[in-house]
Parts: structure tokens; C-alpha cells; sequence
């Protein structure tokens, strides 16, 4: 018998769809994850949820004051402050990404995944693509409330007191940065997990950073309104021109400080996330191509 | 015809210079289930991540039904099968779930699959439970599916690390009945490590005994034992004023000049020692030591175990080893240990 791999009729090379195929399979595994265990969706939201309709309410007052509300683009608090939960969310559950890694690895289910003759990369790529799609949710479970606790009665019955400057369309490209955002954070989650390899490092990690760096941002006020040292800071800070990305898309022009242009906010915002994220996954690729070899 | 298993001069040193595995050398037959059996260290786990392409060889050579290992990595992928001692299904997914995952990452068809799948599960008694999260299911049972997720894409060899380590006696018992029908109805070979010696001899056509990254013996479990011959007894020390490692060199030298012993090993606690009938042997025995003012603690006689040839080969007994602390945990981060 001739005993090369022919006689186990398997086909040496690969079809060139294999590649998103497999993806595709461990996307699925992901999704079904995420079904099975809602938790995980809705841990995360928890807290945002509470800040958004608590600081909405408290804050309230002063975005309608004369002066203020200009700077607030005319919108309550709660939806100027919508944008900066969405991203909050998202810098919570981005400690998932990192946790769902290890315990693979410690399951001994990523050796498994490992004797198939998959592409290594599919792995991460089902791993981030699936964690993607819990982000969108999150973000699309916060928009829908703050389009809910906006909503009140008036002469004519319920009235919308948010208006959605560019619409549908807007609000899709919103949730675009908001995702690119989050993809960053996947990428350096995964980084953290796969190097220290804990689950405790990867968590504290991913808490320690959140509020740090909503504090030091656009999203509780606008930059004028910051004391000029936080300015100084807030103005590295991704978070800001991610977040003035995403109140432009949602409100219009009125929503981002005063003389900035609406091109150069989404431009920077764009670059800034792009290249961050380039950096992030290339480097969970890395320390992924070190732990798998 | 050519082995399944071919493995010449093979050696892993790690980064950190630890020689896990030094220059070893077997091969396996098709059809044939072959053992590793060695204590904890010994290299085993080793061994396996290197021949599963888990692992980059230091030196040698291996080939899995005639291919180089490492030079076709996906080729070989697509032959061998494997179930790590932890248990790598996912907690989530359903046993069905599991099995076509792991089966689509083969790229198999949908009708090969699902019908592969069906057989798998009647195969491992999972078909009732088909539906239900493995997270659910007891530890044989997950260990039943992990062996099956192994198998969805017909794998010419099985390779097992430690596959019944941590479960009860009764599910290892039972782990072994489902490896022997796989072994029998899938004509499957199966290359399997063990630190349990009744494992290695209720399981193993041939077995290698590997201590400290070297293979000692070669053989089946009947020659080995065969090779010491007649009967063993043990004799075990208590401190008594003299310690348990003088009462033994003492021993050892009244007993070597016996002309119906053939043989003397020491282990930790005593001596192992060799007779033609050991039913006649007892009473002499005991009357050499007890001249010399010898007491032994402790005295049993049988015929030649695993344990015995372990110790033969190796100068221990395999039990005496201490568990070796898991290296994993000690890498499991600044954050000490992990989970
Ligand atoms: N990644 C590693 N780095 C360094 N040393 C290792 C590594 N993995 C295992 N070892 C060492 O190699 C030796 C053999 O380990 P292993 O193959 O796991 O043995 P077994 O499976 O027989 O218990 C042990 O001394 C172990 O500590
Ligand atoms: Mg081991």
C-alpha cells in the first residue's frame, strides 16, 4: 500500500475559500457562546446603563442652561452623554475578549483547535469577529435606550426630544467608529491575555483602564468646559476624538466644539482609530503566532 | 510495510535547557495500542506535542504513516487524532455541536460529517445526550466526547495523553472498554502515555517505559514481566535504630550470595528480589536476615508486575515519584496561579 497522504484522501492543498470558511465556523462558535451565555452581553451594560440614566437626569438642568446648551449642541445631557456610554461599554466588555482566549487555552480546547489543519489566524480572526458582534449589540442596546428615556409626552403625545442629525445613515457610521473602537481594544486585550496568560491581569487590566481614560476625555463635558491641564490630556486622549466622531454623526455640526470642522473630526478620529487598531492586532497576532507555536 | 509511527533519535531541550526528551527511538505498528509508561517528568507529554505538531522537534526524526512530521504539518494533521489529558471540548456547545465544529475545521462534508457524527456519538454512548451542553455532562462522559471530537475526521492513529487521568477508577474501567472497541471496530492505532501501570497492561499490545526523557525497555507487557522471571518478593524496612537505606544495603548483601536468587533491586522502602519459586524462597529468606538480626517490616510475594519491570529498569518504583509540580502553574503569570 502506498501510505502518502493520497491514500488518506484528503487533498494536500488548500480550497481557496478554506480560510473564511473555517472564520466562519469559529465565528459561529462565538455567536453560540454568546446565546447560551446572555450574561456575558448584559454584565457589562450594567453599569453603563445606570450612569447614563443617572448622570442624564442629574446633569440635565445644566445642558439647558443659557449657555450651556450651545455647547451641548442643543441636545439634553443624556444624549450628548449617550456616545461616551457606548464606548464605555465597550472598554468594559473588552476584558471578555482577552478572558474567552485563556480559557481556551486553559481548556485545552485551543490545543484541539490546533491538530486541525486550520489557519492559525482564523482562530483570533471567529474570536474578535464573534466579540464584534456583541460590541455592536451593546452599542445598539444603548442607543435604543437613550432613544427610550428620550422619548416624552407632550401636546401632540410622544415626542422625540433627540434629533438624529444625518438619520439612519448617521447613526450606522456611528456605530462603524464605535466598532473600530472596540476592535483596538480587542486587539489589546488579546495582547494582555496571551502574555500574562491570567485571567485576574487581563480583568484588572481592562477595569483599571476604563474610567482613567473616560475621565480624561470629552465624554462627561465638552473640552471647554475642563479645567486646562485635563485639556491638555484630553486632547491625546483617543476616547475624545472618538467620541466627537460619534456625537458628529449622531447630532450634526452644533455637537462638537465650536471652530472644529466636521472633516477634520471624523479624519482624525478615522486615523487615529485605524492606526491604533492596525497596532493592537498586529501585536495579538504576534503574541497569538507565540503562544500557538 | 511501513509503521505508523516512526521515530529515530528524537530529542526536545526546551528554552529554559531542560532535556525533556533524549534521543529516543520506537516505532508503531498499524492496528497495534502502544503505551508510554512513565512517572510524572519523564517526558511523555513531550513526546506527544512534538508527534501531534503542537511542538518544534530540537533533533531526529518522525514520520506518521510515512510522512515527515514536520515537514508536512497538514498532511499529518489529517491522520492522527488527539485527547489531551484535559479534557478540550467546549462547555457550551452541545456534544453534536462539538463534533461538527471540530469536523467542519477538517473541511468534511456535510453528509460524510453528520453521518460520522452519528456513529461517533452511538460508538461513545452519547446519542441520548446528543442535545445537551457538555457542560452538563459527567466526567467520563465529557471524556467520552473529547475522545469522539478526536475521531470525527476517521484519524488512522489516536493519540492519548494520559487519557484517564483524574477520572474515577470505575470510568477509567470504562474509558478502557470504549478504547478497546475503537481499537477493534475502527482498526484504529493508538498511541497512548499513562502513569497507571494496570493501565499500561490491560491496554498495551507493546508499551515503552520512559524515565527522564529516555525510553529504558521496549516490549509487550508479558515479555517484560517474563524477563524477570519467576517471582518477585518485596521486602519494606521500618526505621529501627538502623534507617530503611542500611537494613536494605545490609540485605541486599546477605541475599546476593543466595544461590536460588537471581536478582535484587532497590527501591525507597526495601527490596524487590528475584526467585525461581518464591513460595520455597520465603522461608530462607527470612532465616538469612534474621541471622544477621535483619527484621522485615513488611513481606509480599507475587509474580513480576509493571512496577517490578519499572523498577528494574529504572532504579525506582514508579510510585515513589513525587508529583512534580505542573510547569504550567508555575508560568501562570505574575498573578501566580491561573483560573
Ligand atoms: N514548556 C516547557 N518549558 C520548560 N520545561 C518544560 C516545558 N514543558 C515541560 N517541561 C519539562 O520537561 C520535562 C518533561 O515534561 P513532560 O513532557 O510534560 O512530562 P510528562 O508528560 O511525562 O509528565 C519535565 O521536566 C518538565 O518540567
Ligand atoms: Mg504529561
Amino acid at each position: 500500500m502506498n501510505t502518502t497522504t493520497a491514500s488518506a484522501g484528503f487533498a494536500l492543498r488548500r480550497k481557496p475559500g478554506a480560510f473564511i470558511n473555517e472564520t466562519w465556523s469559529l465565528y459561529r462558535r462565538a455567536i453560540t457562546k454568546l446565546a447560551r451565555r446572555p450574561v456575558i452581553l448584559y454584565f457589562s451594560l450594567v453599569q453603563p446603563m445606570v450612569w447614563l440614566l443617572l448622570f442624564g437626569q442629574i446633569f440635565e438642568r445644566i445642558a439647558r442652561a443659557p449657555g450651556f446648551a450651545e455647547a451641548f449642541g442643543g441636545q439634553s445631557y443624556l444624549a450628548f452623554f449617550a456616545p461616551a456610554v457606548i464606548l464605555q461599554t465597550i472598554l468594559f466588555g473588552a476584558g471578555q475578549s482577552g478572558l474567552g482566549l485563556i480559557s481556551d487555552l486553559d481548556s485545552g480546547f485551543l490545543s484541539k483547535l490546533l491538530t486541525t489543519p486550520i489557519n492559525r489566524l482564523a482562530i483570533l480572526l471567529g474570536k474578535i469577529l464573534g466579540d464584534m458582534t456583541r460590541m455592536l449589540m451593546q452599542a445598539v442596546i444603548i442607543l435604543l435606550a437613550t432613544f427610550l428615556a428620550g422619548l416624552r409626552f407632550g401636546d401632540g403625545g410622544l415626542q422625540m426630544t433627540i434629533t438624529y442629525a444625518y438619520g439612519l445613515p448617521g447613526i450606522l457610521a456611528a456605530l462603524g467608529i464605535a466598532l473600530l473602537f472596540g476592535l483596538m481594544l480587542a486587539g489589546l486585550n488579546v495582547t494582555v491575555a496571551l502574555t500574562t496568560r491570567s485571567n485576574e491581569a487581563t480583568f484588572l487590566i481592562s477595569n483599571f483602564l476604563t474610567l482613567p481614560l473616560l475621565f480624561t476625555s470629552s465624554a462627561q463635558l465638552p473640552l471647554e468646559f475642563l479645567p486646562g491641564w485635563l485639556q491638555a490630556i484630553a486632547k491625546v486622549n483617543p476616547l475624545t476624538y472618538t467620541i466627537d466622531a460619534l456625537r458628529l454623526l449622531l447630532y450634526g455640526p452644533s455637537s462638537i466644539p465650536a471652530g472644529s470642522n466636521a472633516g477634520s473630526v471624523i479624519g482624525s478620529a478615522l486615523l487615529i482609530l485605524l492606526a491604533l487598531a492596525s497596532i493592537m492586532l498586529l501585536a495579538g497576532a504576534r503574541s497569538f503566532r507565540r503562544v500557538t507555536k | 510495510m511501513t509503521p505508523v509511527i516512526e521515530v529515530q533519535n528524537l530529542t526536545k531541550t526546551y528554552p529554559d535547557g531542560t532535556q525533556a526528551v533524549r534521543s529516543i527511538s520506537f516505532h508503531v505498528e498499524e492496528g497495534e495500542i502502544f503505551g508510554f509508561l512513565g512517572p510524572n517528568g519523564a517526558g511523555k507529554s513531550t513526546t506527544i506535542k512534538m508527534l501531534i505538531t503542537l511542538l518544534r522537534k530540537t533533533s531526529g526524526d518522525m514520520r506518521i504513516m510515512g510522512l515527515d512530521v514536520d515537514a508536512n504539518p497538514d498532511a499529518v494533521r489529517r491522520l492522527i487524532g488527539y485527547a489531551a489529558q484535559e479534557v478540550g471540548v467546549d462547555d457550551d456547545l452541545t456534544a453534536r455541536e462539538n463534533l461538527l465544529l471540530q469536523g467542519e475545521l477538517f473541511h468534511m462534508d456535510r453528509n460524510t460529517l453528520h453521518r460520522r457524527t452519528d456513529e461517533l456519538l452511538n460508538l461513545m454512548d452519547l446519542a441520548g445526550d446528543a442535545h445537551r451542553p457538555a457542560g452538563s455532562f459527567s466526567g467520563g462522559m465529557r471524556k467520552r466526547l473529547d475522545l469522539a471530537t478526536g475521531l470525527i475526521h476517521q484519524p488512522r492513529v489516536l493519540f492519548l495523553d494520559e487519557p484517564t487521568t483524574g477520572l474515577d477508577p470505575q470510568n477509567r474501567a470504562n474509558l478502557w472498554v470504549y478504547l478497546e472497541r475503537l481499537n477493534k471496530q475502527e482498526n484504529l492505532t493508538i498511541f497512548l502515555t499513562t502513569h497507571y501501570m494496570e493501565e499500561a497492561d490491560k491496554l498495551c499490545q507493546r508499551l515503552a517505559i520512559i524515565d527522564q526523557g529516555q525510553i529504558k525497555t521496549i516490549g509487550s507487557p508479558r515479555q517484560l514481566k517474563q524477563e524477570i522471571g519467576g517471582d518477585v518478593i518485596i521486602l519494606r524496612f521500618a526505621n529501627n535504630g538502623q534507617s530503611v537505606a542500611q537494613q536494605s544495603e545490609q540485605a541486599q548483601t546477605v541475599l546476593g550470595d543466595a544461590p536460588f536468587i537471581s536478582g535484587i533491586d532497590r527501591f525507597d522502602e526495601g527490596l524487590n528480589v528475584y526467585t525461581r519459586n518464591g513460595g520455597e524462597a520465603v522461608a530462607d529468606v527470612l532465616r538469612l536476615l534474621d541471622a544477621r538480626g535483619l527484621r522485615v517490616a513488611q513481606l509480599s510475594l507475587s509474580n513480576p508486575s509493571l512496577d517490578d519491570v519499572f523498577l528494574k529498569h529504572t532504579g525506582s518504583k514508579i510510585r515513589d515519584e513525587a508529583p512534580m509540580q505542573n510547569w504550567r502553574n508555575v508560568r501562570g503569570g505574575p498573578f501566580g496561579r491561573r483560573r
